[in-house]
């Protein structure tokens, strides 16, 4: 048994699971109570101590009833919205909890809710072939922040992130006292910004199905669609956000099976996913059911589920935009396979996690991106592309450290006066010189664009390394690239490289 | 446009009359009409009291309100006044021209003291000196404490006491102690009221002072008045306030037995209008004739008490949890025993498997069984979570002492919810089973109380289907603040839902008939109030949908033949037991929805109570529960049509058509069945082996 706990902008829910006899799983309890975090966060910057204190209750009631079913030893995730780490006081509220619960809560990282987006999109095109086939966007609207996932063929294509929220929105209008059209005029003005960007980044995709996720659409999808239905129309949308703009606070709980939390926030969630549907002047969209919550904490209650999958995914994330920036792709996906090796090879060295490995992974792909800039200082070219460039499943401090490793590949070693390197704390800084050199040695291995070097191992003596090789009978080529990339190496690890031909 | 709905205060007048119609017919067992003479007594009690007084209330917080029959308060209070004075004159005429002299032949005959002989009048004075006398607290009447210190619902004595020594008068009064049996047997036969001795003997409490007048009279006082849910820091201390308050709230009628000088001082002292003021020489208090009805010997003179039969699905030597994992189980009360309904918690009191229970308690039995057995089980370690709604009116004082044991026990107990009644009937016990939970429900249409259950129609269903378990779980966390009402994938709870789902039900079948489709919709309830779920009905006739309504007590909806109605019928029953189940069906194109549910049609059901509303999924259940109803409709003996006035017709029989009696025939059912079934068990016989 296990058990997953979300703090989100609206609720705070917890969902409880058990392994069936067939090694199925089945949710034994589902909890969820309204709490407005999104509100706090959006409209005063930090959480209110009434909302902490709330907070608190809830998580307490959500203890209860794990020990009423004798469960208080099971695993429990438990995270929060990623829009708390916009609030001022995120690590008050964070260890308040922790000290009461028990439990210590993490902000789901970007990667994280990447992958329950995905995770959930997954499902709905197996279960929906005719979905698998055509190019369907994935928009996510959460209280904060909007993601859209782009899926040819089954497979993420475009993946982008953008600061337009539910609550985001909602709180910034600060006149929820309008109605009808001119709260949603009141909208589509705050919003038309990044709507005109989203649009931007997706001129050259021809989109035939969205599909819209998020807490508000959810919960409206009983009047979006038939049950157990997920087709919509974009003209069923448009006259839902009319008559929900139109209602009175109440009117909206009483008539539309929203609560007090979402009352607000639904107006930004429809007008976004409308915005969105004319952005790609779609007239068919679909909803999936209404159990956004539950779906979320079923995965979350499983941190490594679909892990290959994902990383397939990520992995694929980052070829593609390898390849809008003309990479030679052979050379990119070497230098990863042989940083790879490196990697595992020097793991006694380094001591860096599995995480770290992907991180060095996607940097390899992407490392020489800055050559379609130019190839002079090209290091520094790939850095800013790879910063601004959206790759599915790497939150936002995964992808500075990967455009930091792309920096460091070649050239001088960081150093804490360089722009973003400074900016990091002394352990992520240790991370990317460790990834930086390795990437470094790989690339001077394949110096050759020929990908002559297969397979190697490092053999370690008191104050050397040698990389063994494998089929080669004349290193000199490597050899020769080597010293201007074994510095960093060698500096970090206090060994000399060498080169042995097998 | 002609009003659409009856006033539910008249259409409860209405229904009140139909118990009074079973007083009033020859061909019942004598008793039995006294008993229902004594309901009608006590059900007119209690409409004083919450209705008048609320009325009252409403008059003065929301002035020029309207009732949907068109009515404003002082047209409904003088519509009531005129029917209530009509239904007491029946009431009273009953009493004395038909029952008492029947009494009389039937050896109980009602006496006055001087029809007692020597003997027993010296025995009455021995009780009144011993027994009586010392529970006997004479007030002394002011202007300025006459509304305040008479107790509600006591019958009292005033008296004129007269000082020879100051020459003054003083109006006292004396309620008589309700510890006492209102009627005195005498062992030769026959009673004497405790009015009749007391006001015969209470001269001997005044020495040295002379009763000049002496009169009977009833005070009844509003006891519609909210507890304070939002300020109360302590809620069970607030519902205490509001018991206290009730003692003292404004009067609502005066009932006396005699118009003379001392009650004309009495009307004036209490400052209490003409209209309320209502004179019988009828007992008054009827409801205290249950004590006839029920007394020792004279079965001869009522029908013999239903004693529910066992289910043929049970197995006493199986534990009730196996049996229910097994298959669904639905019993219909009183004609099947509560029994297993208490052994299921008694079981899951003892079980070591079980780690919790969770349990509503809305009106309990004295000294209930099943509220001891959840003592046992919090006792023993177990989870156990009671909520005990203290907010049900009448039960408050109960309720906090059973509350307050339960706490005592260890067992998590919450006073019901903010703002709402929580008036579900559910109980869940989890099991621990090879490592899993196991999760067992009972859900119900009545009150967990084996009294009540004796005479109250309901139905008990217990499954162990997952979906219904966690709803269950989702239920208890919503009341006790852990999560939403929401969420449910079965149950269908009030006030999120239900009334939604109706209205949809009501709906499909709506659609249905104007597809020319067959549409039908069958529904067993106490009353029919709302408004919305009365115009669905209204739209679902209009459309051709056959809609058949089984109502007990209030139906605001007005039968008649305007197209809205042309395919309503509304039936109500009124028998031995009380009609108390609440069953809805819908035709769905021959899926047959069933549901059984706590909630009536009405408003307070719907938006402001925390009910449930349970579909019935197997097949045979759907059978059982379909059969029901429409022996409802069948019914040709105790089943009156509710017409378009509000008024009730008996239903007559069809000619050629067959004496029919809804609840005779589940008794014969159930009776029929239990006793195949005993026959089944006594012929295969399973042996004891010994264990190898």
């Amino acid at each position: 048994m296990r058990a997953a706990v979300h703090i989100g902008a609206s609720h705070a829910s917890m969902i409880i699971l058990s392994i069936t006899n067939d090694g199925g799983e089945e949710m034994i309890d589902f909890l969820e109570k309204n709490i407005s975090l999104g509100r706090d966060i959006f409209s005063h910057g930090h959480v209110l101590t009434t909302t902490i204190e709330q907070a608190v209750k809830v998580i307490s009631g959500f203890q209860e009833a794990l020990t009423e079913l004798g469960l208080n030893d099971i695993p429990v995730r438990a995270v929060t919205t990623n829009t708390l780490t916009e609030a001022s006081n995120a690590e008050v509220f964070l260890n308040r909890l922790q000290i009461a619960a028990g439990w210590r809560f993490e902000p789901l990282d970007d990667g994280e809710m990447t992958r329950l987006v995905f995770l959930k999109t997954r499902r709905r095109l197996r279960d929906t072939p005719s979905m698998r086939k055509r190019n369907t966007i994935v928009a996510h609207v959460g209280p904060g922040n909007t993601r859209l996932l782009l899926f040819k063929n089954g497979q993420i294509v475009r993946y982008h992130s953008y600061r337009l929220g539910t609550h985001r929105t909602w709180e910034q209008l600060n006149s929820p006292d309008l109605l009808g059209e001119q709260i949603i005029r009141l909208i589509r003005e705050q919003i038309s910004g990044m709507i005109a960007q989203l649009s931007y980044d997706f001129r050259d995709e021809d989109v035939e199905d969205l599909v819209m996720i998020g807490t508000e659409i959810q919960m409206l999808s009983p009047f979006l669609s038939k049950p157990d239905k997920t087709k919509s129309r974009y003209k069923i949308l448009e006259q839902l956000l009319q008559n929900i703009a139109a209602a009175t606070e109440a009117q909206r709980v009483k008539q539309f099976a929203l609560d007090y939390q979402t009352s607000g926030s639904a107006l930004p969630a429809l007008v976004i996913n409308a915005a969105i549907a004319e952005s790609f002047e779609l007239t068919s969209l679909r909803v999936p059911g209404s159990d956004y919550e539950k779906g979320l904490l079923t995965d979350l209650a499983h941190p490594t589920i679909l892990k290959e999958e994902l990383l397939k995914q990520l992995l694929h994330s980052a070829e593609v935009i390898a390849r809008r920036y003309r990479v030679d792709m052979k050379h990119a996906r070497h230098v990863a396979h042989l940083s790879r090796q490196l990697f595992e090879e020097t793991q006694s060295l380094h001591k860096l996690t599995e995480h770290d490995a992907l991180l060095l992974n996607v940097a390899a792909i992407l490392h020489e991106v800055g050559n379609h800039i130019s190839p002079k200082a090209h290091e520094l070219h790939s850095l800013y592309i790879v910063r601004h460039s959206e790759i599915f499943g790497l939150s936002e401090a995964d992808r500075l450290i990967v455009a930091l490793i792309t920096r460091y590949h070649r050239k001088s070693q960081p150093e804490t006066s360089h722009r973003f390197y400074q900016d990091l704390d002394s352990e992520d800084r240790i991370r990317v010189a460790k990834l930086s050199a390795l990437i470094r040695v790989a690339d001077a291995l394949e110096r050759t664009h020929s990908q002559r070097v297969t397979n190697l191992t490092v053999e370690i003596t008191d104050s050397k390394a040698h990389l063994v090789l494998e089929g080669i009978l004349d290193a000199t080529a490597e050899r020769l690239a080597l010293p201007s990339k074994a510095d960093l190496f060698e500096n970090l690890f206090g060994l000399s490289l060498h080169i042995k031909e097998s | 446009m002609p009003i659409a709905y009856i006033n539910r205060e008249l259409s409860w007048l209405e229904f009140n009359q139909r118990v009074l119609n079973q007083a009033q017919r020859p061909d019942l067992p004598l008793l039995d009409r006294v008993k229902f003479l004594a309901i009608s007594g006590s059900n007119l009690d209690e409409f004083f009291q919450v209705r008048i007084g609320g009325l009252l209330s409403l008059c003065e917080s929301v002035p020029g309100f309207t009732d949907p029959s068109g009515r404003d308060v002082s047209e409904q209070l003088s519509a009531i006044e005129k029917r209530t004075r009509r239904f007491a004159k029946d009431q009273e005429k009953l009493y004395l021209k038909e029952l008492l002299p029947s009494l009389h032949q039937s050896g109980l005959p009602h006496l006055s003291i001087p029809e007692l002989s020597p003997d027993q009048f010296k025995r009455l004075v021995h009780t009144f000196q011993h027994e009586i006398s010392p529970l006997l607290s004479p007030l002394l009447l002011t202007p300025e404490n006459a509304r305040e210190i008479i107790p509600s619902l006591s019958v009292c004595i005033a008296l004129r006491v007269y000082d020879p020594e100051t020459k003054e008068s003083r109006v006292i009064v004396l309620p008589l102690p309700s510890s006492v049996p209102r009627m005195l047997v005498l062992n030769e036969g026959g009673f004497i009221f405790l009015e009749d001795l007391t006001a015969h003997l209470c001269g001997n409490l005044f020495p040295g002072e002379e009763v000049t007048e002496l009169t009977t009279f009833r005070l009844t006082r509003n006891t519609d008045i909210p507890a304070n849910e939002d300020e109360a820091h302590d809620f069970a201390e607030e519902i205490r306030n509001v018991i206290t308050e009730r003692g003292q709230s404004f009067p609502v009628r005066l009932q006396l037995s005699e118009d003379n000088k001392l009650t004309q001082d009495l009307i004036s002292l209490l400052k209490i209008d003409i209209p309320k003021v209502f004179l019988t020489k009828a007992p008054l208090a009827l409801a205290d004739l249950f004590e006839l009805a029920l007394i020792d010997g004279f079965s001869h003179l009522r029908t013999a008490p239903l004693s529910g039969v066992d289910s043929p699905k049970i197995d006493p030597s199986r534990s009730l949890f196996d049996l229910i994992s097994e298959q669904d189980l639905t019993l219909i009360h009183p004609y099947q025993s509560y029994r297993p309904v208490v052994r299921f918690m008694e079981e899951a009191a003892t079980d070591p498997n079980v780690i919790a229970i969770k349990q509503t308690l809305y009106r309990t039995a004295k000294d209930s069984q099943i509220v001891d057995a959840l003592i046992r089980a919090a006792k023993a370690g177990k989870q156990v979570t009671a909520l005990v709604e203290l907010k049900a009116r009448f039960d408050e004082a109960p309720n906090l002492e059973r509350a307050e044991e339960l706490r005592r026990a260890g067992a998590q107990v919450i006073y019901g919810v903010k703002g709402l009644k929580t008036h579900a009937k559910i109980s869940l016990v989890i099991r621990r089973e090879d490592g899993h939970l196991r999760r067992y429900v009972h859900l119900a249409t009545g009150n967990y109380n084996e009294l009540t259950a004796r005479f109250y129609t309901d139905i008990s269903y217990f499954t162990a289907r997952p979906d219904f378990g966690s709803d269950a779980s989702i239920f208890f966390n919503a009341v006790t603040g852990r999560t939403k009402l929401e969420h449910f994938k079965v149950l269908v709870p009030a006030p999120t839902q239900i009334k939604r789902t109706l209205i949809a039900l009501i709906e499909e079948e709506t659609a249905r008939a104007l597809e020319g489709e067959t549409a039908h919709i069958m529904a067993k309830m106490n009353s029919l109030e709302d408004i919305d779920m009365i115009e669905a009905l209204y739209r679902a006739s209009k459309a051709g949908v056959k809609i058949q309504l089984n109502i007990r007590g209030i139906c605001c909806l007005k039968t008649g033949e305007r197209k809205e109605a042309k395919n309503i019928e509304v039936v109500s029953i009124v028998d031995q037991q009380l009609e108390h189940m609440r069953i809805f069906y819908f035709h769905q194109g021959g899926d047959n929805e069933v549901f059984i549910s706590s909630a009536d049609w009405m408003s307070r059901n719907l938006e402001k109570r925390v009910e449930l509303m349970t579909p019935i999924p197997g097949a045979k259940d759907k059978k059982l529960l379909i059969d029901i109803l429409n022996a409802c409709f069948k019914d040709n003996q105790n089943a009156c049509l509710i017409q378009a006035d509000g008024t009730s017709k008996p239903k007559e029989r069809k000619k050629g058509e067959r004496k029919f009696r809804m609840q005779e025939h589940l008794a014969d059912l159930f009776a029929r069945q239990a006793a195949a079934a005993e026959q089944a068990r006594s012929s295969s016989l399973e042996p004891h082996l010994p264990k190898e």
